[in-house]
């Protein structure tokens, strides 16, 4: 018995992207991307995209809040 | 019946004041990345944390508080957008303000600060929906929550904000791209 080629989907595709698929799904992505070249160029440059959008705004993160920010918070304690 | 005692609303306040304070610099990024000016953003911080404090017997034990905080940012934004004030659309950021929110190395420095100008280009809702799902990592529920819009918007904003970046970013659309006109709105 043949087996049935299993359907990726657009939202697969988003997906991947986004890195949002479980081990299994993105498996299948990636298979049906190493038959599909072009497509797969699409994707890859929208990947790349991806991770260097995740460093954006990387610095806010480590540096220290303003204190009128955190008074606007003692509020809550007193 | 004997109920079960309360946990002290002392303590309950601590830990929810603790969960703010450790939220603080995601919300001070979106705000950022809302406005594209760093004062800007802090003010926005300022009245958006004094509602929240005003409104914190309406966080529920089981919500997300960074939805909640940039549910109100967002919303104080919006309100702000339509006086006025603090026009979130502010599309000539700063290259000190752009330079002082992302960590830079010497071989990403002229990538990262094309494609954050770029992201910053882009109409409020794709930026919005980019910032929250690509940069942020925000579930699409969570996201949806925030824009206050279903999920297969965030899907749709978030697929067609990417391709417009991209288009961006590689110069094929130098004008504005032809895009949701009705949704920039809001």
């Amino acid at each position: 018995m043949v087996e049935r080629p299993k359907k990726v989907s657009s939202a697969d595709l988003q997906d991947f992207i986004e890195g949002r698929l479980t081990a299994d799904r993105e498996a299948m992505v990636s298979d049906y991307l190493r038959r599909n070249p072009s497509e797969a160029k699409r994707v890859d440059t929208l990947r790349q995209q991806a991770a260097r959008l995740r460093q954006l705004g990387s610095t806010m993160l480590d540096e220290p809040v303003p204190d009128q920010l955190l008074d606007v918070l003692k509020k809550l304690r007193n | 019946m004997i109920k079960p005692p309360q946990e002290p609303i002392t303590a309950s306040l601590a830990d929810l004041h603790q969960a703010l304070v450790e939220e603080l610099p995601h919300l001070r990024r979106f705000a950022f990345f809302l406005l594209g000016n760093r004062d800007k953003a802090d003010d926005l911080v300022q009245e958006s944390l004094a509602r929240a404090v005003a409104n914190v017997g309406k966080l529920r034990p089981d919500s997300n508080i960074r939805a909640w905080l940039f549910t109100i940012a967002r919303n104080v934004s919006r309100n702000d957008a339509r006086r006025g004030r603090r026009n979130p659309v502010d599309q000539h950021p700063e290259a000190g303000d752009i330079e002082s929110v992302t960590r830079q190395n010497q071989d990403a420095t002229v990538e990262l600060r094309q494609l954050q100008t770029t992201l910053l280009s882009l109409p409020l809702v794709f930026r919005q929906t980019l910032y929250l799902c690509a940069i942020e990592g925000m579930s699409y529920e969570d996201a949806a929550a925030v824009l206050d819009v279903p999920i297969g918007t965030i899907r749709s904003r978030l697929a067609r904000g990417r391709a417009m970046l991209q288009q961006r970013l590689d110069g094929k659309a130098p004008g504005d791209i032809k895009g949701d006109s009705k949704g920039d709105k809001q």
